[in-house]
């Protein structure tokens, strides 16, 4: 039954349109820069870097997520009255915007298997943010239809029972230090691609790169479901590599989507290494994306180091974790 | 984003040229692991060329070549992993001695001033 998940996807679209939007909108009306940027990072580091202790909380409690999901929303929208004053207002979409993000991915780590299903969902996001901060939705019309569509995915959205092993491998096999260790390198993936993901792309067309965004997570799941972990990491690597070596609009689109390609592989590992915390595993991977969003014009990696260092992270992990799966060596 | 230049492909054939014997050499003949050794190598040598600087003696370019070499071998190491599956310590001390060896020789060039036109 995939309902859930098609839902959660429009919902994950909505949720970051109506902070796009509401951003966008103060925006708008504010002439200066300072109050600007402040605002935005208040919004990043409420809504990125909290998601990982709102994920440990919601790990006790799972059967607390529909009603958090609909929690989420009522946060989102109150967050779009602009009478509460911007600070509130960045407040409670930062809020409702992390509990969103946890709750969603939580329940598509824990119910689906695959690497498809898990880059559908943070794929639909991309899209939200660019409608929104470009203001071509409003955020009336996101609010509207947020609301319906988290009411229908409250009734369809099933019980998650968090499991203690994963039949893809066999956490119980490896000692904690390995286990340890892989997490910290998946999270020095995200880290890393963090600060490599948005390129320097001039493009006039201010939809391209959401859209490339969203291609290249939901790209980076279907073949890691068509060709196995082992093969994708390498097809990355590649992509990447020739993404390198040319010059022009179409290699650095290449490289951007090569760097969101790796989103749902790290995510799924993650939660492998702790497969009875999906709340948390989410929310950590998201909370190191903070310093790529807040330090990505005072500390520039060259794309170079970031390709080979996430290729040898990824291959790394998977030679240690992924004995089990197909094709894996 | 770079351009592949012609200088940084005559010092990826030049490694390869040092380094593809020795790896033949240390027991691994078959065609087809030698083509792949020599994509892994080319790869891995232009991405290091250009993150380099360059050359100005200092202190950085000296730590920034040394993080890059051994980059260089976890790099050519994981890649080669997909090739061969089987004595991963061998493989793995094969790519390092191929390394250090090419390494050397480029030092060497460099001190008697030896550049490629």
């Amino acid at each position: 039954m995939k309902l859930p998940l098609i839902l959660l996807t429009i919902l994950h679209l909505l949720v970051d349109g109506i902070c796009g939007a509401t951003l966008a909108h103060y925006a708008l009306n504010e002439p200066r820069l300072e109050p600007i940027v402040f605002y935005f990072l208040i919004y990043t580091v409420l809504a990125f870097g909290l998601q990982g202790p709102i994920g440990i909380c919601l790990d006790y409690y799972p059967n607390k997520l529909r009603l958090s999901l609909l929690l989420s929303v009522v946060l989102l929208v109150l967050g779009t009255i602009t009478t509460l004053g911007i600070l509130t207002q960045v407040i409670l979409i930062g809020l409702g915007n992390c509990l969103f993000h946890v709750v969603g991915g939580a329940y598509v780590l824990s119910k689906y298997d695959g690497y498809t299903e898990l880059g559908m969902f943070v794929a639909s996001g991309a899209i939200g943010l660019g409608l929104g901060l470009n203001s071509l939705v409003g955020v009336t019309p996101f609010a509207i239809v947020a609301i319906i569509c988290s009411i229908s995915t409250y009734l369809v959205m099933e019980r998650i029972v968090t499991s203690r092993s994963s039949k893809f491998i066999d956490t119980y096999s490896l000692d904690n230090t390995k286990i340890l260790g892989c997490v910290f390198l998946l999270l020095f993936c995200v880290l890393l691609r963090g600060f490599g993901s948005n390129g320097n792309i001039l493009t006039s067309n201010v939809m391209l790169l959401p859209c490339i965004f969203a291609l290249g997570k939901l790209l980076g799941g279907v073949l890691c479901d068509a060709l196995g972990y082992k093969y994708t990491t390498l097809v990355i690597f590649i992509l990447g590599f020739l993404g390198l070596q040319f010059q022009g609009l179409w290699a650095g689109l290449l490289f951007v989507l090569v760097c969101n390609m790796t989103m749902p592989l790290t995510l799924r590992l993650l939660h492998w290494c702790r497969v009875e915390n999906p709340g948390l595993m989410f929310g950590l991977a998201a909370s190191c994306l903070v310093p790529g969003v807040v330090w990505k014009n005072v500390i520039v990696l060259p794309p170079q180091l970031i390709l080979v260092v996430q290729f040898i992270f990824l291959a790394l992990v998977g030679f240690i974790l992924l004995t089990k799966e197909r094709n894996y060596a | 984003m770079h351009n592949l230049d012609i200088r940084q492909i005559q010092y990826a054939l030049l490694t390869i040229g040092i380094e593809l014997p020795i790896f033949w050499v240390c027991g691994y003949r078959k065609l087809s692991l030698l083509c792949y050794f020599v994509l892994a190598n080319f790869t891995s040598n232009i991405l290091l060329n250009e993150t380099l600087p360059a050359y100005d003696a200092s202190l950085s370019y000296w730590l920034q070549l040394l993080i890059g070499e051994l980059l260089v071998v976890l790099l050519e190491y994981t890649l080669m992993r997909y090739a061969i599956n089987y004595e991963k310590q061998k493989l793995f001390t094969v790519i390092c001695i191929t390394n250090i060896i090419s390494l050397g020789i480029g030092l060497v060039m460099l001190w008697f001033k030896i550049f490629l036109v």
